[in-house]
C-alpha cells in the first residue's frame, strides 16, 4: 500500500507536466466514447428509419428503383389469393402500397414528389404514426380527393392545409392523368427523406387517378422475430417468382451499416491514434520522473527495494494517469452520449440542408447515442492499460540503475 | 564475530591505460558491535569500498562477507534481499523520500524488508521517538532541519535492526554542533543497540569519536587503529 501511496504522491510532484500528459488521455476516450455511441446510435438510427420506413421485408415489383423518386408506374403487380393466403399466414400485419412519382403543382410552382398511395386499413398497422406529427388531419379513407402532404413539400411549394393543389401523374397504363385534390394535413412522419418529398393519398385516391385498381408495387410487412428476414425472403421468392423481388430491412441497411461500421473504425482509429500520442506522453514524462528521481531510486534500492518494485512504482504511477485521465475522458464522453441517448439529436439541424431529394438515406430526425456504461469501464482499462505498458519502457529503464550510482547521483 | 568481511576486494573501472584501481586487494573485517570510521582523503576509495561492504557494487574480484555469507554470485534480487534485512545506510544527503512524511519514511525501510502494514507504524514511530523526533512524525522532509532529517534518516536505517550501519560521511552537509549531536545519537545507538557502525569520513571530529579507524589511501588499505571507549 505504501508503494501505491507514493506512486499517487508522486504524481502531484510535476502536476502540471503530468495533467498534459493526461490531456491526451482524455481526448482519446473521448474520442472512443462518444464515437462509439454516435456510430452505434446511428446505426440503430437506420434500422429503426428503415423499419419505420419499409417494414421488416418488402416484396417490390422487379427492377422498381431501390433509390430515389423516380418510380415507374407501369411495374406494378397482382397479388393472387393464394398470395394473399401466405402473407396472411406467414407475417405479423401487411399492407400493400403503390409508389409513384407525380409532379405536384401549386400554381406557377411544381415538384417532383414521392406518392404514397396506402390502404387506409392495413397501412396504419404496419406503419404506426404515434410518433408522426400532424397539423390536421389524414384524408377520408373512403374519400376521393384529399391529401397530405410532408412538411418539406409544404415549405417548398408554401402549401398551407385546405389549399388545392393539381397532382400529375403517368397512369399505370402509361398516359398521363391529372387531378385537384384538397391538402388535409402536412405531416412530419420523422423519416427524413419522406418528409422532404413525400406525399399520402388513400388507395380510392390513387387508384382512378393511377389506374392502379387491384395492383400493388410494394408489399411491407412486418414479421414476429424481425430476425428471420432472411429466412422469409428466401420462402418468398421462392413462392412469388421473378416479378418481384423480395427485400429485408437488413440487405435494405447492408451497405449502409457498413458505412456505420467504417465509421466507427475511423473513430476508432482516431481514438486509438490519440492514445498513441498519449502512451508517448505518459513515456516521456514516466522518463523524465526516473532521470529526476535517480538518488531516490538509488535510495530505496540500498533499502530493499527490488528491482520488480522499482517497475511497479513507475508503472503505477503511469497506471494513475492512465486511470485519472480515462475517467475524465469517459465522464465527459459519457456525458455527452447520455445527453444525447435521453434527448436525441435534432438531425434535422445537423443534416436537413444537405438531405436532397435524390438522396435516400434512411435516417430518422432524431437520433440518440448509444450509451453504454460497460463501454466507458472498457474505455478506461484500455486508457489504463496503454498508460501502464507506455510506463514500463522507462520503468524497466530505472529499475536497472546501478544503486551506488543512483544514491549519489546530484539532484 | 564477524558482521562484515572484504578479502582481496578490488574495484577496478576501465582498461588498459584507462584503468582506475578504485580498490586494490583491500582485506578488512569488521566486528560485531564496532564503531569504526573508514578514513582518508577524497579519492582514496572510501565510497567504493562502502559500496562493496552494502552490497550496492560487486567486487571485479575478491570476496565480500556479510555476517558470515559470502555473496559472490548472488543474483540482484539475493543481494536486495539481505540489504533489506541485514544493512543499514544513512547517507550524507540523508535521502529522504520527499512526498512521505518522517514516519512513512520510516516505514517505507520496514515495508520494503518486507514486514506489513499493521506492525510497520508502531515500529516506525518508536524509531522515531527513539531519536528524539516522536513529535514530528507527520512532517515531511522539506519541514525538518537538516539535523533532524539525519536523524530520521538514521531511525530509518535502525528501525529494521540491521547487523550494520553504514554511514556515508553522515556529517559533511550539517554544522559542527548538530554533527557532534547526531554522532553522540549514533554512539548511543551502538552502545544500546549493539549495532555495527561503519562510517567513511575525513573528518577529524568524527575520527576522534572512533573507536576503531581505518584508513584508506588510493584503494589500498593503509592504517587500522582501534582505540578504547
Amino acid at each position: 500500500m505504501l508503494i501505491f501511496k507514493l506512486a499517487t504522491r508522486n504524481l502531484f510532484r510535476q502536476l502540471g507536466r503530468n495533467a498534459l500528459s493526461m490531456v491526451s488521455i482524455v481526448m482519446g476516450v473521448f474520442v472512443i466514447v462518444a464515437g462509439r455511441g454516435f456510430a452505434l446510435g446511428l446505426d440503430e438510427n437506420v434500422y429503426r428509419a428503415q423499419i419505420n420506413d419499409a417494414g421488416h421485408v418488402i416484396v417490390v415489383a422487379a427492377d422498381y428503383p431501390k433509390f430515389g423518386i423516380d418510380h415507374p408506374i407501369d411495374e406494378l403487380y397482382t397479388l393472387s389469393e393464394s398470395e394473399r393466403t401466405w402473407l396472411d399466414e406467414n407475417t405479423d400485419v401487411w399492407t400493400e402500397r403503390v409508389v409513384s412519382s407525380p409532379r405536384l403543382i401549386k400554381g406557377l410552382d411544381s415538384t417532383r414528389v414521392r406518392m404514397v398511395a396506402y390502404d387506409a386499413v392495413t397501412d396504419p398497422v404496419v406503419f404506426p404514426r404515434d410518433d408522426w406529427t400532424l397539423e390536421g388531419s389524414m384524408p377520408d379513407p373512403q374519400g376521393t380527393d384529399g391529401i397530405v402532404i410532408s412538411s418539406g413539400v409544404a415549405e417548398l411549394l408554401e402549401i398551407s392545409i385546405g389549399e388545392v393543389i393539381v397532382v400529375e401523374v403517368r397512369t399505370a397504363d402509361g398516359a398521363l392523368n391529372a387531378m385537384q385534390l384538397n391538402v388535409t394535413g402536412i405531416v412530419n412522419t420523422g423519416a427524413m427523406f419522406f418528409d422532404k418529398v413525400g406525399v399520402l393519398v388513400p388507395r380510392s385516391v390513387a387508384d382512378p387517378l393511377l389506374l392502379s385498381t387491384g395492383k400493388t408495387s410494394h408489399v411491407h410487412a412486418r414479421l414476429k422475430n424481425r430476425d428471420k428476414a432472411p429466412s422469409w425472403a428466401q420462402d418468398a421468392s421462392a413462392l412469388f417468382g421473378d416479378r418481384v423481388e423480395v427485400r429485408t430491412w437488413l440487405t435494405t441497411t447492408e451497405t449502409l451499416i457498413e458505412a456505420g461500421q467504417m465509421r466507427q473504425t475511423m473513430f476508432n482509429f482516431i481514438g486509438f491514434a490519440l492514445l498513441a500520442m498519449a502512451a508517448a506522453g505518459i513515456a516521456n514524462t514516466v522518463l523524465m520522473a526516473a532521470f529526476e528521481r535517480t538518488r531516490e531510486i538509488g535510495t530505496m534500492r540500498a533499502l530493499g527495494m527490488t528491482r520488480a518494485g522499482v517497475i511497479t512504482m513507475f508503472a503505477t504511477e503511469g497506471g494513475w494517469m492512465g486511470l485519472v485521465g480515462g475517467v475524465i475522458g469517459a465522464f465527459f464522453g459519457g456525458l455527452l452520449t447520455w445527453y444525447y441517448n435521453v434527448n436525441g439529436l435534432d438531425m434535422y439541424s445537423l443534416m436537413g440542408a444537405k438531405a436532397d431529394l435524390t438522396s435516400d438515406y434512411p435516417v430518422t430526425a432524431m437520433l440518440y447515442l448509444d450509451f453504454s456504461p460497460s463501454s466507458l469501464l472498457v474505455a478506461v482499462l484500455v486508457a489504463v492499460v496503454v498508460a501502464v505498458l507506455a510506463s514500463l519502457y522507462p520503468a524497466i529503464l530505472a529499475s536497472q540503475m546501478q544503486p551506488a550510482d543512483a544514491v549519489r547521483a546530484e539532484q | 564475530m564477524a558482521i562484515c568481511e572484504l578479502e582481496n576486494a578490488c574495484r577496478h573501472y576501465g582498461s588498459g591505460p584507462t584503468l582506475v584501481k578504485a580498490l586494490d586487494d583491500f582485506s578488512v573485517t569488521f566486528e560485531a558491535g564496532e564503531f569504526t570510521v573508514l578514513s582518508g582523503p577524497s579519492g582514496s576509495g572510501k565510497t567504493t569500498a562502502l559500496n562493496l561492504i552494502g552490497l550496492l557494487d560487486n567486487p571485479t574480484s575478491g570476496v565480500v562477507k556479510i555476517d558470515g555469507q559470502s555473496t559472490a554470485g548472488l543474483s540482484s534480487r539475493a543481494l536486495t534481499e539481505i540489504r533489506g534485512h541485514k544493512i543499514g545506510f544513512i547517507f550524507q544527503s540523508f535521502n529522504l523520500v520527499p512526498v512521505l512524511s518522517a514516519l512513512e519514511n520510516v516505514e517505507l525501510a520496514l515495508h520494503l524488508s518486507g514486514l506489513n502494514e499493521g506492525v510497520t507504524r508502531e515500529l516506525a514511530a518508536e524509531s522515531l521517538a527513539e531519536v528524539g523526533l516522536g513529535d514530528l512524525l507527520d512532517r515531511r522532509p522539506n519541514q525538518l532541519s537538516g539535523g533532524q532529517q539525519q536523524r530520521v534518516a538514521i531511525a530509518r536505517a535502525l528501525v529494521k535492526k540491521p547487523k550494520l550501519l553504514i554511514a556515508d560521511e553522515p556529517t559533511a552537509n550539517l554544522d559542527s554542533k548538530t554533527g557532534n549531536q547526531v554522532l553522540d545519537l549514533m554512539r548511543k545507538l551502538n552502545e544500546e543497540h549493539d549495532a555495527t557502525f561503519l562510517f567513511s569520513t575525513h573528518d577529524p571530529m568524527v575520527m576522534e569519536r572512533a573507536r576503531r579507524v581505518v584508513k584508506i589511501l588510493d584503494g589500498r588499505l593503509v592504517g587500522d587503529e582501534k582505540r578504547g571507549g
